[in-house]
């Protein structure tokens, strides 16, 4: 709508707490954080300008190359197995099949519980020797198969990552939402025409709920490009650092009392993130944002 | 329903549907069981064998788990902070979407951008700036500083989702408001806010977990018992149980039964939020 | 003019109760101290009966109030966090990074207060630690030999009546305890690899002699690197990613036979060990490697916890703060402490009421007899370093680096 006069102080009023908290809590630090990036400083003594180099160093240290690798894998697999998961898990249920309620119920009940709850109870899931995982392989008979999850090489980033992939209660529940919104007059068109729920899936659902879906992508990636507690509790980035992201990284170079690659590395990941945004929008997101 | 006369395709699709849904039950349903039932176990029936039953349920891990924890207190305060941080957030958040998603002004997209850039920013990197800020503003320690921290750090993704689903309310009915006389500020509240209450319930229960969940803030921000929040409990339980295993894990069932115990409460009112989908009416 | 009086005004009401301010201010000092011996920490008991006594005898004048910070990283998080903005916290421990803080600028400066007789408390030679040009800024309080702790019940029941004195002879043992069924070492590379880290600080002076680290290149540390490794063959299925919880947690559940660990474990062996195991914990230097410049009995210490209090323009606060310093380290407290917790301290021992554990007295014979009392790993170098140190071991360990590799990463990172 146009802005006509009479609006002119709402819009004032209604604008400013937001721009308020935002310049105090996000403009000022990101200018500080640009600042102290192409600073070297301790905490301790005096910040000296060193130019680029803060960024040279961490593009030359191949745990920060492993860290953007990891969250970009993660990223990837949040928008495209988990948000899918959970669309698919809403189409089912937006069919109301026996008991849909219960499970619509159920698979949001993860998310209440916090992350760090969540972690700390995977880690003992993972536990080598009294965990839950390597128990349930030794009574199938599969014993041969234990390892230690969390501290083997080549299992460790995925087992970070798989177990919070099926954890789709939060997404479906967005999409289940926007899909029950559809009218029925659309379904009952196409029963008429004789299409079955899947083409009815394909040709009607998907396409009208396409707000939901891409904003869970979105935010899927997001939530990809930014953890950190999962990793921190359940190896804190090892072993050898494979199970490193860019938070973390970021978090112990501020624990190395070296604050400007620290910051360097916050912005590369604000970057990432901004072309990750900018991407998805303007491929999937065309129409609806 | 019409019956209709089963295909194998069909059986091996509701095969597969059945398995799909059964699956992801028992997984976001088992491994926090499996937890409770090891709680009440000692820590020689946990060694033995991950999957026993315990002979006896050993309660004395939770009087143990309580006896450590101080959780009552710190229980409360994780509400009074997520509620009043949320609320806050949700409120101004609309207000700004509200302006932002439904009126054409110079500079609109660049507020617009500015606000959304905001999701992407690392949080954990900025614990300097929000610490001299918190201080400078004299509220170290203080629930008002977590609940200030978390009401804007909150902004961007609210705005973000509530300003989606602001802009879909139909132009034609807040004209048709402005025809019968309704200022900006009554257009807000009766027309526009409820109509995009899928949206706000959305963006507020993504708000309230932020904060329930948040630990590294109310870590770097509180010091005393009196103000702080659950997670940091949490983390204070699994150090100090090393060799006590079910006391840990009585401990973690502690942490989290009261956000079950709300959820099972208010489910169907967040449900009902999120789902009232008043969108394509 | 209504601008002129206004501001007039102002002034007044700021002059007033600024006034009453300074006045209410010198009523009662208040000394916050985020304070890490806290829950299970086997101090926690005993320094919280101090503190709470000493705001009893100073009631109304000054109150030390404990922030409860169990959390070690966190702990840390927040200290640096805080003297990088300024606000020092008026009392706090120092446990990593010494140098950094003691150099910062931002201590109280004891030296005043130690020459009147206060320095007199310590023993010899530890106030050096905390002197930084002339001026004494911190206190050495807590005192960290970390010898060999292991488990004579276990070891029996694999045939040995002794701790192995030769390296030759522990990898024997390791062998006995193995078809015992015992598994020999608790390893750790999770969090700051402690324990791990303590073993490599052993093998590094047994293979390179006391002054190793004069020389970062010194061979030492790549041949203590490969015996390391080879170490975590005798360890159990956990040890990589694992906690400090979990490796002591091992030790303590008797599931392994060799740990290591300094004086504060005492106390948790005590009350968290399962079967009493506590009556048959030893103690040991570590053994001698072969053809290594170390000597028999060398042993591994440093300071490992120091008090400061936070510098201040206030004098009352600083005369507090001073007050209270010297309430911690009064010598009978300090062997009140020592016993209950099984710490050792840079305070004087004197005639006490309460007896020195046993393990204790062992360990304070055996540094006595050292050769040599080096301080460990993660004292002796910077954090990029020690920081990496967890990560580079679960390389080694896990075979994606050589030990010349391991000891490259770490030089890497200086």
């Amino acid at each position: 709508m146009d802005v006509k006069r009479e609006d002119r102080v709402g819009i004032v009023v209604f604008l400013t707490p937001a721009l308020v908290l935002f310049t105090l809590f996000f403009i000022f630090p990101i200018i500080y954080l640009i600042i102290i990036s192409f600073m070297q400083w301790t905490g301790f003594d005096t910040p000296v300008f060193v130019g680029w180099k803060n960024y040279l160093t961490i593009f030359n240290d191949k745990v920060f190359l492993r860290s953007i690798r990891n969250n970009l894998i993660w990223a990837l697999c949040a928008g495209f197995i988990q948000v899918p998961l959970a669309v698919v898990a809403a189409l089912v249920l937006s069919y109301r099949p026996l008991g849909w309620k219960i499970f619509r119920t159920v698979y949001f009940f993860p998310k209440v519980i916090s992350a760090i709850a969540l972690a700390t109870l995977w880690a003992a899931v993972y536990n080598a020797q009294y965990g839950l995982l390597n128990g349930l392989l030794r009574v199938i008979g599969l014993g041969h198969l234990q390892t230690n999850w969390l501290g083997t090489l080549k299992t460790a980033f995925p087992s970070v990552i798989i177990y919070w992939l099926f954890y789709i209660g939060y997404y479906m529940i967005i999409v289940l939402a926007d899909i029950q919104g559809i009218p029925e007059e659309y379904y009952e068109a196409a029963e008429i025409d004789g299409a079955g729920r899947i083409r009815q899936s394909l040709c009607i659902t998907l396409p009208l709920a396409k707000t939901s879906i891409v904003t869970c992508i979105l935010l899927a990636m997001i939530d990809g490009l930014r953890q950190f507690a999962e990793v921190y509790i359940l190896t804190n980035g090892g072993p050898a650092n494979r199970t490193t992201v860019m938070v973390l990284y970021l978090y112990k170079a501020m624990q190395n009392y070296s604050y400007g690659t620290s910051s360097a590395a916050a912005m590369v990941l604000i970057a990432i993130g901004t072309v990750v945004i900018l991407t998805i929008k303007n491929t999937l997101g065309r129409e609806t944002f | 329903m019409k019956k209709r006369r089963l295909s194998p395709g069909a059986v091996l699709l509701g095969l597969g549907k059945w398995t799909f849904l059964i699956f992801l039950f028992v997984y976001a349903v088992f491994p926090v069981l499996w937890l409770a039932v090891a709680s009440l176990k000692t820590n020689g029936e946990l060694m033995a064998n991950p999957f026993s039953l315990p002979q006896v349920w050993q309660f004395q891990n939770y009087k143990k788990a309580l006896a450590v924890s101080g959780i009552a207190r710190l229980m409360l305060n994780s509400v009074l902070v997520s509620t009043a941080a949320t609320f806050l957030n949700v409120l101004i958040a609309s207000m700004a979407a509200y302006t932002l998603s439904r009126f054409r002004f110079r500079g609109n997209q660049v507020l617009k951008v500015m606000f959304s850039s905001g999701i992407l920013i690392p949080l954990n990197a900025l614990m300097i700036p929000y610490f001299v800020l918190i201080n400078s503003l004299g509220l170290y320690n203080t629930m008002g500083g977590l609940i200030l921290v978390y009401t804007a750090i909150g902004i961007p993704i609210s705005t973000f989702i509530i300003m989606g689903f602001m802009a879909s309310v139909p132009e034609e009915l807040e004209e048709a408001a402005i025809i019968d006389g309704a200022c900006f500020y009554k257009r807000f509240f009766t027309l526009v806010f409820p109509l995009s209450r899928a949206g706000v319930v959305t963006a507020g229960t993504f708000q309230f977990l932020t904060c329930w969940n948040e630990f590294v803030y109310a870590n770097l921000l509180t010091s005393s018992q009196a103000v702080r929040t659950v997670q940091l409990g949490i983390r204070y339980f699994t150090n100090q149980f090393a060799t006590d295993y079910v006391s840990m894990y009585a401990a973690i069932i502690i942490s989290i039964l009261p956000s079950i115990a709300a959820y099972v409460l208010f489910q169907n009112q967040i449900i009902a939020g999120l789902t009232s989908g008043a969108l394509k009416g | 003019m209504k601008v002129l009086r206004k501001t007039l005004g102002l002034l007044v009401c700021t002059l007033l109760v600024s006034l009453l301010v300074g006045t209410a201010a010198a009523q009662k000092v208040t000394l916050t101290w985020p304070c890490i011996w806290v829950g299970v920490d086997s101090k926690a008991e005993t320094i919280k009966k101090f503190v709470d006594e000493f705001n009893r005898e100073h009631a109304g004048e000054i109150e030390v109030i404990i922030e409860e910070n169990s959390d070690y990283q966190a702990y840390r998080d927040k200290l640096r966090t805080a003297i990088s903005v300024g606000r020092v916290p008026d009392i706090f421990t120092i446990d990593a990074d010494i140098p950094l803080y003691l150099e910062s600028g931002r201590l109280l400066d004891l030296t005043a207060a130690m020459e009147e007789g206060w320095a007199d408390n310590f023993i010899e030679g530890a106030l050096d630690h905390t002197t930084v040009n002339g001026r004494i800024v911190a206190i050495p309080f807590e005192m960290g030999p970390t010898p060999v702790m292991y488990n004579k019940r276990l070891l029996q029941q694999a045939g040995w009546d002794h701790f192995p004195e030769t390296f030759e002879e522990l990898w024997q043992c390791a062998e006995d305890l193995k078809a015992a069924g015992i598994i020999p070492f608790s390893q750790m590379t999770g969090e700051n690899a402690w324990t791990s880290m303590l073993w490599y600080s052993q093998l590094v002076v047994a293979i390179g002699g006391p002054n190793v680290y004069d020389d970062p290149n010194n061979p030492a540390f790549v041949e203590a690197a490969r015996v390391l490794k080879r170490m975590f063959d005798y360890t159990t299925m956990d040890a990589v990613g694992a906690g400090a919880a979990v490796s002591g947690g091992h030790f303590l559940a008797e599931r392994t036979a060799i740990f290591m660990n300094g004086p504060w474990y005492i106390g948790r062996l005590q009350r968290e060990g399962l079967n009493n195991m506590y009556e048959h914990v030893g103690i040991a230097p570590c053994p001698v490697y072969e053809g290594g410049a170390g000597s028999k009995g060398g042993y591994i210490g440093n300071p490992q916890a120091l008090l400061a209090a936070g510098a201040t323009d206030d004098p009352a606060k600083a005369a507090a703060a001073i007050k209270f310093l010297q309430y911690l380290t009064d010598p009978q407290r300090v062997a009140e402490l020592s016993a209950k917790s099984g710490a050792l301290f840079y305070v004087k021992s004197v005639e006490s009421e309460f007896e020195m554990e046993r393990l204790q007295a062992e360990m304070i014979e055996q540094v006595n007899q050292a050769p040599y009392v080096v301080p460990h790993f993660q004292y002796m170098n910077p954090a990029s370093v020690y920081n990496e140190f967890p990560m580079a071991l679960s390389g080694l360990v896990l075979g994606e680096l050589t030990p010349e590799e391991f000891v490259e990463v770490l030089n890497s990172k200086r």
